[in-house]
């Protein structure tokens, strides 16, 4: 067999037959830092953590608690479900095969601030003080997401940009 | 962009002034930011990225929730401008594609 491969072939053979495939999680998160791969856990368990939570009434029960309107011009909820398990599956597979990968964190960000945007301004005139505590759960919940988002695309953008000319 | 000037024509019937708001907002900044990257000749294939997620996000939420329509046109050229909200889409991602291979080859 080795008479009919070239040396080159060879070379190639062995680079794809390690331990670990180039196309993959693990291996994709390992050549990134540390602090890319918490963030990259992170936002995963968000994601999931609200996948979950969206399904139940747990988040109208605790809206209750806080002096909420009506949702009139706030994006539905099936709606807000959907694009989280879609910005789930491309940022996951984005890093699964390292493209598109910056793209999809930009924009699951951008999605993202518009639900926040659109979301507090529901609250910004029917907000008392007895509503503080739950209401500073509420913004913390939703800044946690969006600060991980914020990281991951520094790290990202600091990982991939061009060498600078000595 | 333009498709946004028929905001003021439906104002009235609107059920929450604050999400016109908030897309006008949205769509100034991305304006400005792009604009200013193109003056600037910088980098502006991930803005262009974001501003399209943005467009394809609020198209469905407009299309998509039948029961809770945003925005209703009732002037003439907010209605044609709706109409062609699709192929801005399209122009968008058309956009954001070409640029990011631009930036990143």
């Amino acid at each position: 067999m080795n008479d009919k491969l070239s040396k080159a072939e060879l070379e190639a053979l062995r680079a794809s037959s390690g331990a670990v495939s180039l196309n993959s999680i693990a291996y994709n998160l390992h050549i990134r830092s540390k602090l890319a791969r918490g963030c990259f856990y992170g936002l995963n368990v968000c994601a999931l953590a609200f996948l979950f939570v969206s399904g139940t009434d747990v988040m109208e029960g605790w809206l209750l608690q806080v002096n909420a309107p009506p949702e009139k011009g706030v994006t539905d909820l099936r709606v807000r479900t959907l694009f989280v398990f879609l910005f789930f599956l491309w940022v996951n597979l984005a890093l699964t095969f390292d493209r598109l990968y910056v793209e999809a964190l930009v924009s699951a960000l951008s999605i993202y601030l518009y639900a926040i945007v659109t979301r507090f301004s529901q609250f910004y005139e029917h907000l008392t003080f007895d509503d503080f505590w739950p209401f500073s759960i509420f913004v913390l919940l939703r800044l946690i997401p969006l600060a991980l988002l914020i990281v991951l695309i520094k790290e990202e953008l600091h990982r991939t940009a061009p060498d600078r000319a000595d | 962009m333009l498709y946004y000037a028929g905001i003021f024509a439906a104002t009235e019937r609107d059920p929450s002034a604050m999400i016109h708001a908030t897309r006008t907002a949205f769509v100034c900044v991305f304006f400005i930011l792009i604009s200013l990257q193109i003056a600037r000749r910088k980098p502006s294939g991930l803005l262009i990225v974001s501003a399209a997620s943005y467009a394809g996000a609020t198209f469905i939420e407009d299309f998509l929730v039948l029961e809770s329509s945003f925005f209703l046109p009732e002037h003439p050229m907010a209605g044609a401008l709706y109409a062609l909200r699709p192929l801005f889409m399209l122009m968008m991602v058309y956009w954001a594609v070409r640029r990011r291979s631009i930036e990143t080859a």
